[in-house]
């Protein structure tokens, strides 16, 4: 996770687990469940499948996410 | 300003346009289906908390049938949200004709929406308007278009205006109301289909005899004073989306320059909600970053704005060797 353009947060999920934070004026949630994995933000899952990279987009001054996107490279 | 009316007013005035263009501080207070009855309530609550200098009404609902034609979704809308008061109460009389259970359901909307506990979804915890932030000021965005080209050629049919004697009542009403709290008047009429040069005519006379201006869009597109692409400006055949609202928006707050006295509030030492709400349109609108074709050139768009937080997964990551490509710095 990236905040104020430098790396926050650095996860890498060998097992499952479970993450909560708070990002703006939102609750983040990551997790692997068994083989799943999941980024909630408000209790929202954006994270997609299929892609190598997912980015998510959260605005501070709007306090949402703004896009959501999958990129194989 | 204030602009009231029913959705023709909503989807058509733009206050974020009338500030970035001309630094109009407006806001759209009207209601879906909202009967003039109710646009008397709206403007007295408005007058309750605000000095506006110009009310705007959009005469939509001055045509036709009269309250009773009314749908319960459109008085539901326009009274819900609104503070209970003597005026309330009168204005829910008005539309439901009795003080029967309908009556005491307006009152009190636990009555109508108390049997719903059963099919209660997730949806009714997150509908649209739970963004607070309300940065539209109370316009509704679309950039969704009509499917089919709108046709406003019909205008010069011959035919007689249907007003009703109660719509003049309250129209009088507004018009008392605004003279008592020192605002001035202004009639607009939002362009849509089977709206006909008879009906501009009539209210045109209802706004002279009472002195007070009125400008009328279908009039004013097929004068060609005005551009608008029939194809292109409209969310369907009544309401005008985005597009066609900031042409409307442009010309009508050309209009209030010309015609009333109001301030430039751009020039304000602090930067006020019109500053805000501009932001944040800003930020909600399309960016370059949201077509990017890899994840190195999405995160290149957006490394320099410290406003985003952005969550990278990468399903191939080893350890140290991630950090989305290498373009990000590294937390110190």
């Amino acid at each position: 996770m990236y905040e104020d353009c430098k790396v926050a947060l650095d996860i890498t999920w060998k097992e499952p687990g479970v993450h909560h934070r708070k990002i703006g004026d939102s609750a983040l949630v990551l997790a692997r469940v068994k083989n799943v994995y999941q980024v909630l933000i408000d209790e929202v899952d954006h994270y997609q499948m299929g892609g190598r990279w997912n980015i998510i987009v959260y605005d501070k001054i709007l306090n949402q996410v703004t896009a959501s996107l999958v990129f194989s490279e | 300003m204030i602009v009231i009316g029913s959705s023709n007013s909503f989807c058509t005035v733009d206050p974020i346009v009338l500030y970035e263009e001309y630094g109009i501080a407006a806001y759209d207070f009207g209601s879906s289906s909202q009967p003039m009855n109710l646009s008397v309530l709206y403007l007295k609550e408005a007058f309750r908390r605000q000095k506006p200098k110009v009310v705007a009404l959009e005469v939509n609902m001055m045509v036709g049938g009269g309250l009773y034609n009314i749908s319960e979704a459109g008085l539901r809308w326009g009274l819900t949200d609104i503070p209970l008061s003597i005026d309330k109460l009168k204005c829910i009389y008005q539309s439901v004709g009795a003080v029967n259970a309908e009556y005491f359901s307006y009152v009190f909307p636990m009555f109508r929406y108390h049997s719903r506990w059963k099919e209660l979804t997730k949806l009714d915890y997150t509908y649209f308007g739970q963004d607070k932030t309300n940065y539209t000021k109370g316009y509704l965005e679309t950039q969704s278009v009509s499917e089919t080209a709108v046709t406003l050629n019909e205008y010069d049919y011959d035919g007689d205006a249907w007003i009703e004697e109660e719509n003049i009542h309250y129209l009088d009403e507004i018009v008392r109301l605004c003279k008592k709290n020192n605002a001035e008047l202004l009639l607009f009429k939002s362009p849509k289909e089977n709206w006909h040069r008879y009906e501009t005519e009539a209210l045109r006379t209802l706004a002279d005899a009472r002195d007070v201006r009125f400008v009328d869009y279908n009039e004013l597109f097929y004068n060609d004073a005005l551009e608008l692409d029939l194809a292109a400006d409209f969310r369907d055949d009544e309401h005008l989306n985005d597009f066609g609202a900031r042409k409307v928006t442009s010309h009508l707050g050309q209009y209030l320059k010309e015609n009333y006295e109001l301030p430039d509030r751009r020039a304000d030492e602090k930067p006020n909600a019109w500053d805000m709400a501009c932001t944040y349109r800003e930020r909600k609108g399309w960016k370059a970053y949201m077509v990017a074709t890899t994840a190195k050139e999405c995160l290149e768009m957006l490394q320099e704005d410290k406003n985003f937080i952005l969550i990278v997964t990468d399903t191939k990551a080893k350890k140290g060797k991630r950090r989305a490509s290498g373009c990000m710095r590294t937390a110190k």
